[in-house]
């Protein structure tokens, strides 16, 4: 069934090894590396010329933020389902909390919107860490287990919740939107909307980079490659998956803190699971541990349900459907199907005689 | 005081029914290491059909409905074993595609019910109506007839896991699964009967669990938490365990409900799970949390 991504991925690290195949450390890292910085470079930089192209249209420039605010979000997420094997599903709690603690402070505190981003970063980042803290000790599938747990009960928490300012049920609105020296921002021009938005979108592409072209990164490809060794060499597993889960969180808080401003009203609803099951089909599409992929597949996701938009109840039976296929036939998503391609070119190119490319330094 | 009598046994008889619920996710994770995210989809898919025959288009006796929907979530649960499990172990990663592989099937199979049954609530009848008085208490028959029913379905199970050769199949595949293969054992059939065990017993946790909560499309969502919470705050893959946790947290949900109401359940139940994990990090029962 998984023909084209297993062929694709499978290089020298992990020829013979039952356990290879998904994290990182299963390709060639000079190239990657490249394709990666190339890729990030590229998408900012058309990101920040596409309004020229589109800026009349509202519609698409709102598609787009949205697309960035979730591309954030997915990136995020694959930080721990694609590289540090945390199984998290409580990936849109963080986004909820950061979107109530800065609503919630700028409403019922009076704070400056512009700090709520700060605010919802730390709720993102703390509420990750705690939950992180009993749940990373247990092996995997429970994690999976614990945060799915903690996603379902946010949302009666959070209708409980009335009496300190979630607003119950109908949750809070409207919120106050963003302002820069008098000018406040108002959903009937898009352009600083969508600049916050790529802001932010950038900076969630450079701390992602960061973490995994980095010494913490590289933990984690040791993790995998092989954990008594990485262990031996003092590399703590429980440490360093707590610390990328506060990162994953702070980035999902600020992702959500914006989310709040931007649509002028957060409610129980962002909990719902058409949300969760968006995300899910992002960063599967796009390709999970395949950075920056699951930011590419946030914007093809929400321009496709735009785009089915007519089938209504369908459309979820259809994304449902979707995952399902995507993980049987593609589980690497669109970047795995690159490196397919690119792969079977180098071959192609470097002998034809060679018949297999195992052994072969790649 | 007799009011709180009265809200232990209403609590004892919910507690039998998520054991039942309960059980059978656990025993699919035990027996095919199989976490089936999409267990909820057919708890309400149980209610649907049930719904489809006792109200919708018949209106067959509690018996008959149970006696043809039993079998058709049971073969729901064999074909997507079949069609979506089996095919994925052969992956390195199995845990995590069939994670995601469950979550996808059980938007599908939700929204497959949205569609064809529109988003508008459904409610089973109950199965008896009137109530007994027993020693002073009042116990509606409804309640009665869920814990013989659950009782009943209970035992089969315990007998069938220690007696029959498939149950003892399935527990060989438990304790080792290439051992199980060597000895003869037909693994992917022992792991079909048993994904197909599981879904029915969730099917049968939503008929005898709809007359009490209204039936949405989404309403799975809330018992697979409920299934998900039993399991781990019992130990995964521990049936004794799944039992004292199915008792202890439904008869909280009926004591929660009766002092605080029905919307601190779930928040009380996480609390409770939280705790229990800090003291015993593999549940109550569990031998030790299983790397991978």
């Amino acid at each position: 069934m998984s023909i084209v991504a297993d062929q694709g991925t499978t290089s020298r690290a992990d020829a013979g090894k039952p356990g290879g195949g998904r994290l990182p450390g299963d390709r060639p890292k000079a190239l990657s590396l490249n394709r990666q910085t190339g890729m990030t470079i590229g998408l900012v930089v058309i990101l920040a010329l596409l309004p020229l192209v589109v800026g009349d249209s509202n519609y698409t420039m709102r598609l787009l933020v949205v697309s960035m605010i979730w591309g954030g979000v997915s990136l995020a997420w694959d930080l721990l389902l694609g590289y540090a094997g945390v199984f998290n599903l409580g990936q849109v709690g963080f986004f909820a909390l950061g979107a109530y603690a800065s609503a919630m402070l700028s409403e019922n505190a009076g704070l400056n919107p512009w700090w709520g981003l700060l605010a919802g970063a730390a709720a993102g980042a703390v509420v990750a860490v705690l939950l992180g803290i009993p749940s990373l000790r247990l092996a995997g599938i429970y994690v999976a287990l614990l945060t799915l747990a903690f996603y379902e009960v946010l949302s009666p928490l959070l209708t409980v919740g009335e009496a300190i300012g979630t607003g119950g049920k109908r949750g809070i609105s409207p919120i106050t939107p963003y302002t820069i020296g008098g000018y406040t921002f108002t959903g009937s021009n898009q352009i600083p909307w969508y600049y916050v938005a790529l802001g932010l979108f950038v900076v969630c592409l450079i701390v992602c980079y960061f973490a995994i072209n980095s010494r913490f990164g590289a933990s984690f490809i040791a993790l995998h490659d092989s954990e008594s060794f990485a262990q031996s060499l003092g590399i703590s597993r429980y440490k360093v998956s707590l610390m990328i889960v506060g990162v994953s969180g702070l980035l999902t808080g600020l992702m959500g803190a914006f989310y709040a401003h931007y649509t002028a009203v957060v409610s129980p609803r962002v909990l719902g699971l058409e949300v969760f099951i968006y995300l899910v089909i992002m960063v599967l599409l796009g390709g999970v541990g395949k950075f920056p992929g699951p930011a590419i597949g946030a914007f093809i996701v929400i321009f496709l349900s735009d785009w089915l938009r007519e089938f209504e109840n369908y459309r979820m039976l259809i994304f449902g459907a979707l995952v399902v296929v995507i993980v049987m036939v593609a589980p690497r998503g669109i970047m795995g199907a690159v490196d397919s391609a690119q792969q079977f070119v180098r071959r192609r190119r470097a002998s034809p005689a060679t018949p297999t490319d195992v052994g072969r330094s790649s | 005081m007799r009011e709180l009598v009265e809200v232990l046994i209403t609590g004892f008889t919910i507690g039998i029914v998520y054991f039942l619920v309960a059980v059978g996710f656990t025993l699919c994770y035990g027996v095919g290491r199989v976490l089936n995210y999409s267990y909820g989809s057919f708890f309400t898919w149980g209610a649907y059909l049930a719904w489809v025959l006792a109200v919708g288009y018949a209106e067959l006796n509690y018996f008959l409905v149970f006696l043809i929907v039993l079998p058709i979530t049971f073969l729901m649960g064999v074909a997507v074993d079949r069609v979506i499990i089996r095919p994925l172990r052969s992956r390195p990663e199995f845990d995590f595609s069939v994670l995601l592989a469950t979550l996808g099937l059980a938007v599908f199979l939700d929204n497959l019910v949205l569609v064809i049954f529109g988003a508008r609530t459904k409610s089973l009848p109950e199965f008896l109506e009137g109530s007994v008085t027993l020693a002073g208490f009042t116990i509606s028959w409804q309640l009665l007839a869920m814990f013989i029913f659950a009782a009943v379905v209970a035992v089969i199970l315990f007998v069938f896991m220690a007696k029959t050769r498939t149950g003892m199949s399935m527990r060989a595949v438990a304790q080792d699964p290439i051992g199980a293969r060597i000895v003869g054992i037909p693994l992917f059939r022992v792991f079909a009967i048993t994904f197909g065990i599981s879904t029915m017993l969730s099917g049968a946790g939503g008929i005898l669990l709809a007359p009490r909560f209204f039936m949405t499309p989404l309403g799975g969502w809330t018992f697979l938490v409920k299934a998900l919470i039993i399991v781990i705050a019992g130990g995964l893959g521990s049936i004794k365990g799944t039992l004292y946790a199915g008792f202890l947290l439904g008869i909280l949900e009926a004591l929660v409900g009766w002092q605080l109401g029905l919307l601190w359940v779930m928040p009380v139940w996480f609390l409770v799970l939280f705790l229990v994990l800090l003291i015993r990090p593999a549940g109550l029962f569990g031998a030790v949390a299983r790397k991978g």
